[in-house]
Order: C-alpha cells, then sequence, then structure tokens
C-alpha cells in the first residue's frame, strides 16, 4: 500500500476513534454527579465485598497465629512468610504433593477434553447422520445429572480396576465432566464457520480429518481457549470425586486442605496460605483469558 | 406539516474531526428533498441532527418555525426509517405499528384505526399478526414505514431505507414511496447515495461531499447546470466524461485544446470565459448521452480516437474510446456496431459543454 | 493428474466415527453406565454393612421407604429453599449490578473484569473463608455488627442463621456469574432498536420494560436455569460449614445422599434417593427449558 492510501487509512482510523470517543463521553456526560456518585458507589461496593474475602486470607496468610485471631482484627502487620514456609517445606505440612496431584490431574483432563470434545463437537457440526440430533441431545445433558448419583457406581468401577487412589481416575472424572460443556460450546463456535472455507479445502485435496486440524481447529481459538479456561477451573476446584476417590497418594488440594481441620481445630496460618495457594493460579488465569470467558460464560445464548 | 431548516450547522466530533460544516439548508413544507453524496459526506450525520439523535456542535435546526436545537426527539413531531429497519424483535407487526400511539396513550379503538389505515396504505394488512422476524426486507421496511406514518407527524425522516434491498425490490419501493409521497402530502427529508433514486424521488437534491453542502436544487438544474464538478460527475449516470483541457484563443473564436483534441466553444460560453478571466488548466465535461460517434469523419464528428470497449446493451449501446491516453465514454444507439481498436470519430454538441477549473472544480461556464 | 476428492461416503463415515466415538465412549463409561448401575442398585436393599448376606431386589422399596423418610422429605424442602433463595438473591442483585456496571462511566470496565473474581475461588476455600468469617468468636461478622450494637450471633449454630449463611456464601461467589452474563446479554442489543423507541416516543422506563426486557429474557431464563442446576449440586458448602447441621437445617439432598452412602453404607438406599434427585432436577430444568422455547418463538432470527 503506497503512502498516501496509508495516510488516508491512519486518518480516517483517527476519526473513527475520535467520534467513539466523543460519543462515550456523551454517555458519561448524561448522568448527573449525585448519579454518578451513586453508581460509582454501589459499584464499588460490589468490589470490595466480592474481593474482601480473597483480600483476607491473603492477609491471613502472611499473619502469624497470634495476628489471626486478634480481636479487633489488626490490619496493619508486618508480613511474615511463615505459613507458606510450613505449607511447602515442612514435611508434615506438606502439600507440595496435593499441588502436583491437582495439576496434573487438571492439565491432563483439560487437554482430552479439549481435544476430544472439539473433535465430537466438528463431528455434530458438520457431518450428518441419523440420531444426530440425539446424540447431541444426550451429551449435552450429561451436565445435568449430579455427580453424587455417580459416585457409587464409579467408586466400584474404579477400584475393582485397581484405580483407586491414583490420578488416573482423578483424570478420567474430570475428563467426563468437562467434556459435555466443551463439546456445548464448541459445537457453536464450528457452525459459525462459514462452510465455503472448509469446501474450498476439500476441493483443492485435503481430506476432512486434514481440514478438521489445519482450517477449522484454527478458527475456534477463542472457543478452544474459553472451554480450556473453564474445564481448568472445574478440575483444579472440584470437592467431592477427589473426596471419594482418593485416600492417600491422590490427594489434591481441595482435599489436603481438609486435613487442616481436626478435632482439635483448624490450623488455620497453614490454612490460609495453601488456600491463597490454590486461589492465585486460577485468579490469574482467569483474568489473562478475560475476554474469551463472556462466549464461555454465555454458552452460545447471547451471540 | 412543517418546513425544516438549518441555520449554520456544525458537527465536530471531539473538537477535531468535522463530519458537517456551517450547513445551510432548508426543506419548504410538503417537500421531497433528498440528501445526496457518497459515504462519509456527512448526510446521516445531518439527518440524524434533524431527528434529534445527535448533538448539534454548533447552529440551530428549526421545524415548522420553532427551534428544536435543544429539544428531544419524542418533542420533535418527527418519524424515522431507518437504514436496518430498527423494528421490535419480539413484537408483532401490528405491535410494532401501534407502539408511538401506545405511548401517547390513545385509546384501544383509535390505535385500533390508526393502524389498520397504515397498514392498508401499505399493503400489509395480511401480515400484522406476524412476528417481525419472520419478515423479508421489503416487509420489514414497510412496517417501518407504516411505524412512521401512523403518526401523521410534521416531518418524515428517512435514512437509506431501501439501500439494503435487492435491485428490484428497491424499484418497486422507489414506485411506492413516491406514490406514498403525493397521498400523504409529507415533509420527507431523505437520505441516500443513489442518485437515481434522489433523481427519481426528490423535488429538490442537496448534494454533499466531506461534510459541505456541494449544491441544492431540482433534479434538472443539477443535471444540466451542475456548479462544480463533483456534483457533475456524481449526478447522472452514466457518469460525466472529463477531459483535461486549456484555453486556445484564435481571432474571434476559443477552442478546448488538449492531447489529441481541439474543440470549438459556443459564443456564449466564450464570452463569459473572456469575462471571468479564466485560465489556465481545465476539466471539460460532456455527459455520454452529449457526445455522438461515427466510425467516419464527418462535420459533426470532428475528433479523431481509437475505440477502446463496446459494450451492446440492447436498445443503446456503450462506446469507450481513447483519445491521446484520455478514456470518454459514449451513449450511442443500439444498432451502432464497432470493435476495439477500430477508429472511432467524435461529435460534442456544444451547447452541452462544462468547463471546470482543475483545482477549485468550480463550474467556469455558470 | 486427477485426484478423486476425499468426500465419499465410506471416508466421511469413518471420519465422523473417529471424530466422535472417543468422546462417546468415555461418557458412556462415566455417565451412561454409572447411571443404569444407580438405577439397578437402587431396585436393590444392598448395604455393604450387611455385604455379606448379598442383596435382594426389592425394586421400588426404597424408593417407597424415601417418601416416608422425614430426614429426605426435609433435605428436599432444605434444599428447595437454599437453591430458591440463593439463585432469587443472586439474580436480583447481579440483574440491577448488570445495569450499573453498563454504564459507561469510567472505570466500570475494570471493575466489571475484576469482580468475576468470587467464580473462580476454590469452593472449599470460600467455604472454609466462609466458616471463619462466621466463627462466633473470631470471626470478622460479628466484630462488624458489633459496631451497630448487634449481638455476637452463632451463624452457624442457629438454624435460620445457618441457611442464610450457606445462602450468603453461595450469593458472594455466584452473583458476579449471573451479572456478568446479562451484562454481556446487555451488550448484545441492538443500539438502533433504541433510537427508533426515543423518536417513538418511549420515555427511559418504558424503554426499559418495552424493549430492555423482553430481549433479555432468553439470556435471563438461560443463565437462571444454570445457575439453579448448578445450584442443586451444592456439596462443598455444606460438607465444610455446616454439616448438614444445626438439626438438619441446612441438610442438602446432595449431603444427605453422601451420608448414606457413606456414612451409613446403604448405598442401594443412597442409589434410589440420587435417582429421585436426578428426577427433580429435570422436571424443574424442563419448566424452564418449556419456558424459553417460548420466548424463542417469537424472537428467533
Amino acid at each position: 500500500m503506497d503512502a498516501v492510501e496509508q495516510y488516508r487509512q491512519d486518518k480516517m482510523e483517527q476519526a473513527a476513534r475520535v467520534i467513539r470517543e466523543s460519543q462515550l463521553a456523551l454517555h458519561r456526560q448524561r448522568y448527573s454527579i449525585p448519579t454518578k456518585i451513586g453508581l460509582y458507589v454501589v459499584a464499588l461496593l460490589f468490589l470490595g465485598i466480592s474481593l474482601f474475602p480473597i483480600y483476607l486470607i491473603l492477609t491471613a496468610s502472611l499473619k502469624n497465629d497470634v495476628q489471626i485471631f486478634a480481636r479487633p482484627p489488626v490490619f496493619l502487620f508486618t508480613p511474615t512468610f511463615k505459613s507458606y514456609h510450613d505449607v511447602l517445606l515442612v514435611s508434615s505440612l506438606s502439600q507440595v504433593r496435593f499441588i502436583a496431584n491437582s495439576l496434573i490431574a487438571t492439565v491432563l483432563s483439560t487437554a482430552i477434553a479439549v481435544a476430544f470434545g472439539s473433535m465430537a463437537a466438528y463431528g455434530l457440526a458438520r457431518f450428518e447422520f441419523k440420531g444426530r440430533k440425539d446424540l447431541a441431545f444426550w451429551i449435552l445433558s450429561t451436565r445435568m445429572a449430579p455427580p453424587i448419583a455417580f459416585i457409587v457406581p464409579m467408586f466400584v468401577l474404579i477400584k475393582s480396576i485397581g484405580l483407586l487412589d491414583t490420578w488416573w481416575a482423578l483424570v478420567i472424572m474430570y475428563t467426563g465432566m468437562n467434556l459435555s460443556f466443551s463439546v456445548w460450546i464448541l459445537r457453536g463456535f464450528f457452525m459459525d464457520i462459514p462452510p465455503e472455507l472448509e469446501e474450498s479445502a476439500l476441493v483443492d485435496g485435503y481430506t476432512r480429518w486434514q481440514v478438521f486440524t489445519r482450517i477449522a481447529l484454527p478458527l475456534v481459538k477463542p472457543g478452544l481457549a474459553a472451554v480450556a479456561v473453564f474445564a481448568s477451573i472445574f478440575s483444579w476446584n472440584e470437592f467431592l470425586f477427589a473426596l471419594i476417590l482418593t485416600q492417600q497418594h491422590a490427594k489434591t488440594i481441595p482435599i489436603g486442605i481438609t486435613g487442616f481441620s481436626s478435632s482439635m481445630g483448624i490450623h488455620w496460618g497453614p490454612f490460609m496460605a495453601v488456600g491463597f495457594i490454590a486461589i492465585l493460579p486460577i485468579l490469574i488465569f482467569t483474568f489473562l483469558m478475560q475476554k474469551y470467558l463472556v462466549r464461555g460464560l454465555t454458552f452460545g445464548a447471547v451471540k | 406539516m412543517a418546513d425544516v431548516r438549518l441555520e449554520k450547522v456544525w458537527k465536530i466530533y471531539g473538537g477535531v474531526v468535522e463530519a458537517v460544516r456551517e450547513l445551510d439548508l432548508e426543506c419548504r413544507t410538503k417537500e421531497f428533498l433528498c440528501l445526496l453524496g457518497p459515504s462519509g459526506c456527512g448526510k446521516s450525520t445531518t439527518l440524524r441532527m434533524i431527528a434529534g439523535l445527535e448533538n448539534v456542535t454548533r447552529g440551530d435546526v428549526y421545524i415548522g418555525g420553532r427551534k428544536v436545537t435543544s429539544v428531544p426527539p419524542r418533542d420533535r413531531d418527527i418519524a424515522m426509517v431507518f437504514e436496518n429497519y430498527a423494528l421490535y424483535p419480539h413484537l408483532t407487526v401490528y405491535d410494532n405499528i401501534a407502539m408511538p400511539l401506545r405511548v401517547r396513550n390513545m385509546s384501544k379503538s383509535e390505535v385500533d384505526q390508526k393502524v389498520r389505515h397504515a397498514a392498508e396504505v401499505l399493503h400489509i394488512t395480511d401480515l400484522l399478526g406476524r412476528r417481525v422476524v419472520r419478515l423479508g426486507g421489503g416487509q420489514k421496511q414497510r412496517v417501518g414505514i407504516g411505524r412512521a406514518i401512523v403518526r401523521s407527524p410534521s416531518v418524515f425522516l428517512m435514512d437509506e431505507p431501501i439501500s439494503h434491498l435487492e435491485a428490484q425490490l428497491r424499484a418497486q419501493m422507489r414506485v411506492e414511496l413516491k406514490r406514498l409521497h403525493i397521498e400523504v402530502e409529507a415533509t420527507t427529508i431523505y437520505v441516500t447515495h443513489d442518485q437515481l433514486e434522489a433523481m427519481a424521488l426528490a423535488d429538490r437534491i442537496a448534494v454533499m461531499n466531506l461534510g459541505e453542502l456541494q449544491q441544492v436544487g431540482t433534479p434538472s438544474e443539477l443535471f444540466d447546470r451542475p456548479v462544480n464538478q463533483f456534483v457533475a460527475g456524481f449526478v447522472g449516470t452514466p457518469p460525466m466524461n472529463f477531459l483535461t483541457c486549456e484555453l486556445a484563443a484564435q481571432g474571434d473564436q476559443m477552442f478546448a485544446q488538449g492531447s489529441g483534441f481541439r474543440i470549438l466553444l459556443p459564443e456564449a460560453t466564450r464570452a463569459r470565459l473572456l469575462s471571468s478571466k479564466a485560465s489556465g488548466k481545465m476539466q471539460l465535461g460532456i455527459r455520454p448521452l452529449d457526445l455522438t460517434v461515427a466510425k467516419a469523419a464527418g462535420s459533426q464528428t470532428s475528433v479523431a480516437a481509437k475505440t477502446f470497449v463496446y459494450e451492446p446493451h440492447g436498445e443503446s449501446c456503450q462506446v469507450t474510446v481513447e483519445i491521446d491516453g484520455q478514456l470518454l465514454s459514449i451513449e450511442a444507439d443500439g444498432d451502432f456496431v464497432t470493435g476495439a481498436g477500430e477508429p472511432a470519430w467524435i461529435g460534442f454538441k456544444s451547447d452541452k459543454l462544462h468547463l471546470f477549473d482543475s483545482v477549485t472544480g468550480a463550474n467556469l461556464v455558470l | 493428474m486427477f485426484k478423486p476428492l476425499q468426500s465419499s461416503r465410506a471416508a466421511r463415515r469413518t471420519t465422523a466415527l473417529i471424530l466422535i466415538v472417543p468422546t462417546c465412549l468415555l461418557l458412556a463409561i462415566i455417565n451412561l453406565y454409572p447411571f443404569i448401575y444407580a438405577l439397578a442398585l437402587s431396585f436393590q436393599n444392598y448395604s455393604m454393612t450387611r455385604a455379606a448376606q448379598g442383596s435382594r431386589f426389592v425394586w421400588f422399596a426404597n424408593y417407597g421407604a424415601a417418601f416416608r423418610d422425614p430426614r429426605f422429605i426435609n433435605c428436599v424442602v432444605r434444599t428447595l429453599i437454599i437453591v430458591g433463595g440463593a439463585v432469587a438473591i443472586e439474580f436480583v442483585i447481579g440483574f440491577c449490578l448488570a445495569f450499573v456496571l453498563n454504564t459507561k462511566l469510567r472505570g466500570m470496565d475494570t471493575i466489571r473484569k475484576i469482580s468475576i473474581a468470587p467464580v473462580t475461588v476454590m469452593p472449599i476455600v470460600s467455604a472454609l473463608i466462609w466458616f471463619y468469617m462466621l466463627n462466633q468468636r473470631y470471626g470478622i461478622v460479628n466484630w462488624f455488627i458489633s459496631f451497630f450494637g448487634v449481638e455476637p450471633q452463632g451463624w452457624l449454630t442457629h438454624t435460620t442463621l445457618a441457611t442464610l449463611s450457606i445462602i450468603a456464601a453461595d450469593v458472594w461467589q455466584w452473583t458476579p456469574f449471573i451479572m456478568l452474563v446479562i451484562l454481556a446479554g446487555l451488550n448484545a442489543l441492538p443500539e438502533y432498536v433504541y433510537e427508533a423507541a426515543q423518536i417513538d416516543g418511549l420515555s427511559s422506563w418504558q424503554q426499559f420494560r418495552l424493549v430492555t426486557v423482553p430481549l433479555l429474557m432468553p439470556v435471563m431464563l438461560i443463565v437462571v436455569l444454570l445457575r439453579i442446576m448448578d445450584a442443586f449440586k451444592m456439596f462443598d458448602l455444606v460438607y465444610t460449614m455446616t454439616q448438614g447441621g444445626p438439626a438438619g437445617a441446612t441438610e442438602t439432598m446432595s449431603y444427605y445422599i453422601y451420608i448414606q452412602a457413606f456414612n451409613f453404607f446403604e448405598l442401594g438406599y443412597a442409589a434410589a434417593l440420587a435417582i429421585l434427585m436426578l428426577i427433580l432436577i429435570t422436571i424443574i430444568s424442563q419448566i424452564f427449558v418449556r419456558w424459553m422455547y417460548r420466548e424463542e418463538e417469537g424472537t428467533a432470527a
């Protein structure tokens, strides 16, 4: 593109930006000062309440035992990393094993759910066969069933295979739980791809599998990201299956956390530290993947 | 019915982008005024300022003599038909048309009467019970128009209402809109980028470019006496031809001279040019209709050219020729046949010549 | 060279199978098989404590017992109260907040981005932190209300307060979810319909009532349905904060089934209860789905 064209285009984009901003500014001016104050108060109150418990965990994880229970609560204090030290390095309290287990279970189940889910979603979106609608409905409906209903049969099955208390058991369960969601979201994304793109690739000589991997998949990256985010969150946070299916070796973070509460009361310091370690990765991951969340959250209900 | 007046209206975004510049415009009562121009010329912005959907940066808007510059849309007694219909998607045709009436707390029977009347005028009575999402483009647009006329407002504003329809439907709707205007006798301001539409529908047309008003006039005024090169080239299809040339005087005669041609200018034109002391490089404008083409030289056809493209159009044909590097389009009779590369002789109707200043674009002959 | 297109029917069928079978296989194992097994279990009187005696098919005896079991009736009621209460509050607050955050004021966008935090917090951690905050002696909630002259309350030791505490913990975590979905819905509304509404003469309130709300209905219904289905499965909060107490005030269906299966080892009975729970969820979902279809009928594009 020659310089003159580029200049013209830049000018037009600049103009468009100025127009957008001035229209936004107009929106803002439409509220009177008291209304604006009211709105900000409500929004900040909401934000404060949302963040307060998280703030509490963070500060408590940096307090010593005395400060945690102090009344009135201590707001200014010198932070100490003793709780983190205990939780990671002191072998009797160490959570490292649990963190590792959680990581393995989360990463594997998310990867498999995204892989298998995208394949099934593509199959349902593009291929016509008898009973397609019913199959799709069945896959989507597996999300409805309460986990508690499966727990006994799965416990028996997994025990009989000898996979009890291994992270394989968790990977299987979590993948299963995430598949439904994965298929649901990705099917919508695949259906949005104009068929002409794939058809021209077919004409060029690609096999259908190659069309899937080289054309369709790259085009649904936002969907894959959304599924990955939600699947990870679910697997990382999952409690019930981990409770039943693990005993010693495959315990994940949530189970490790409950280990801090015994008949003698709750060991708060270390708990707060693990708690924060448990929520921090997801918080960061979610914040980074912000823009993919909206599509995932709305499950295609909002276009 | 009322008239609409814009007085020195400016629209500036963020203090920088001048979308509309010092616009003075008037639409008389019961007149059909078209705002015509290419995208980005400011015509939609102007319409929206008349509607009250955009704030006026400077200047004033008057409807029926009343200053409405800071009055919200609902109090201006206007109705608008949108480019993308803007119907209420969850409602039926009946409810869409009835909405502006119900909001004004009209009695049920009165609402019903007016809605049915509007539906009759637009031939959509059998669609009244349907949800608007199920309608086709043309039908949706009629509902939009119905919603506008049902209130009998002072002014109708239309923002490219038929530009999203396919060609045949568009032609049909053009006829409908013209008929509607005659029947309802409404003051209408209509925005479009299609000059054919404007020529067909409007009593007067206001041509805009880059935020500035170029010319206001009847279709024939714009066609025969365009005030600058932009208007000349924008109005009329196929568009006017332009040839770069210079003035050459020879005794009592004046010629428009360019590479490969030398055309005698009529006496009136010469007089105008002399009195205005025009000189320098110019653009000679001539419409394809006002050119003649022949295979051999004659008294009328004095300029030599080479055929570039020949397009038969049935009843007529379009011949594009090349004169020393510049292209010229001629509209000729259907039975004239030629081919690319063949020699051609072009005749210029002397009373249809236009001359435009190369720099300002102003018409030097008016 | 002419290359035959890879779209022969056999090739297509193979590819389709390869794509879909892995998922179906996995789901059959994790979903279909347990369901059938659980169904079979529910018809038996199998109990791990009496495993030596084997198990008999008692068909609908378990189901009958469920309806005569006061503790089960109680847990159904408590579940409905907690789920209903929590989702209703989450919806109302989330709905209002969506509008607040939708105003184009400076900083609202950042607030929106941060406010999703509670949704991502591990439920067990959330439960424990609420447990910490609601503690009668050293919890921050009691410290806070002391400023208003209110006595320190036993949040988890009194029946009504315990129910409210569970609801509060759920509301804290999931209100942002509902808010974000409705906010996304609001942003997807076509701007030009509102311009037409302005010209038609609708006041702001009328625009809200006649345009915004009807157009948001599908989104709102879907998000409430999703929330209800998820809230029914609530386990972590109850397990951690109240263990179903005091006096069964917060014993939800999930928790009771857990107790029956892993405390009493009455697997047959637990399976029957689980099936009943599934039926209840299905009925409620169906009601919503029918409602949604009625709305969709009108707005399907």
